[in-house]
């Protein structure tokens, strides 16, 4: 049986062909791989792929798959932390021409400190690093959602209790 | 009802924002002002302004004419309230209804651990509340509010 792995680098008008081109390489007859291809430049061959995708299509896609190949945004991450998927995630890089800055380190090292999910912006031994993906023990990652929004309603709701005073 | 605008750019700005519109539905009026993106076309109750990147030719021209195309929207609207989570695109939303005594709230993104991004710096000089997502931040922002965790 393959590994089903879904690949995805987000939306912002950047290319990521770097993994692409990773994902490219690795065998066939072991993973079963689809994309979502954002705007890269890079097509593989080897394997599916679509620029973007619904909301819809793209959590049906995380929840079919054995294992998330990420660009290191936050939505993808936490969307696949949600599903109980483990998550690799490679930090879009400025040097590279990737994204405008190196903030995808920042997110990638919070999350990897935690041990959420594997992370790393060079991209060396994809092969191993999918192993030890699917065989780790990830930490259950705990959403704060509830606690912000309900204290974000209370900020919202106290401007028009000044005003009434 | 009171009418609150969400805002935000594309990507993991609005992801966010995505989180906090379901929630706020229940207890507000929400209308999105956000860029155009394949992803966002044909969300509910959303404004579309142009897609736009500092580090692009045309970004002076794009920030003006999304200038004019937000003050339209904040009229039409009206909103008691605006949220932003960032960023660059949401400069003239929150400039916008500041000027016309509109509360701002600024959530400084969930992607931002040390640094501040461009555009919380500026909008901190002037929102009324200022959200971080990070413990850390509050050393770079000493007036802003920590919610004991991020939108996630």
């Amino acid at each position: 049986m393959k590994i089903k792995i879904f690949a995805t680098v987000g939306s912002q008008e950047f290319q990521f062909d770097r993994l692409i081109k990773a994902l490219d390489m690795l065998d066939k007859n072991k993973y079963e791989i689809f994309l979502q291809s954002g705007y890269s430049t890079f097509f593989p061959k080897n394997f599916p792929y679509s620029k973007f995708l619904s909301k819809e299509d793209f959590l049906k896609k995380i929840s079919e798959c054995d294992l998330i190949i990420t660009h290191a945004g936050t939505g993808a991450i936490i969307n696949s932390l949600t599903a109980n998927k483990p998550v690799i995630a490679v930090a879009r890089l400025k040097k590279y021409g990737e994204h405008v800055d190196d903030h995808q380190l920042e997110i990638l090292n919070t999350f990897v400190q935690k041990n959420y999910i594997c992370g790393f912006a060079e991209i060396l031994d994809l092969d191993n690093k999918i192993d030890f993906a699917l065989n780790n023990d990830f930490a259950t990652f705990e959403s704060n959602t509830n606690n912000f929004v309900t204290n974000l309603k209370i900020i919202i709701n106290n401007f028009w209790v000044k005003c009434n005073e | 009802m009171k009418t609150i605008v969400l805002t935000a750019s594309s990507g993991g700005h609005f992801e966010q924002l995505s989180v906090l519109k379901k929630r706020l539905e229940k207890d507000y009026i929400v209308n999105v002002i956000t860029e155009k993106t394949q992803y966002t076309k044909n969300c509910e109750n959303t404004f579309l302004i142009k897609q736009i990147n500092r580090k692009k030719i045309n970004f002076l021209f794009t920030f003006i004419s999304n200038w004019f195309k937000v003050e339209k929207i904040i009229k039409k609207v009206n909103p008691d309230v605006v949220i932003s989570i960032g960023a660059l695109a949401t400069i003239p939303v929150c400039k916008i209804a500041h000027k016309k005594r509109k509360k701002v709230i600024f959530i400084e993104s969930f992607a931002k651990i040390n640094t501040p991004t461009m555009t919380g710096k500026y909008i901190y000089k002037f929102a009324d509340v200022f959200i971080v997502q990070r413990k850390e931040l509050l050393d770079v922002y000493p007036n802003a509010i920590y919610l004991n965790g991020g939108i996630y």
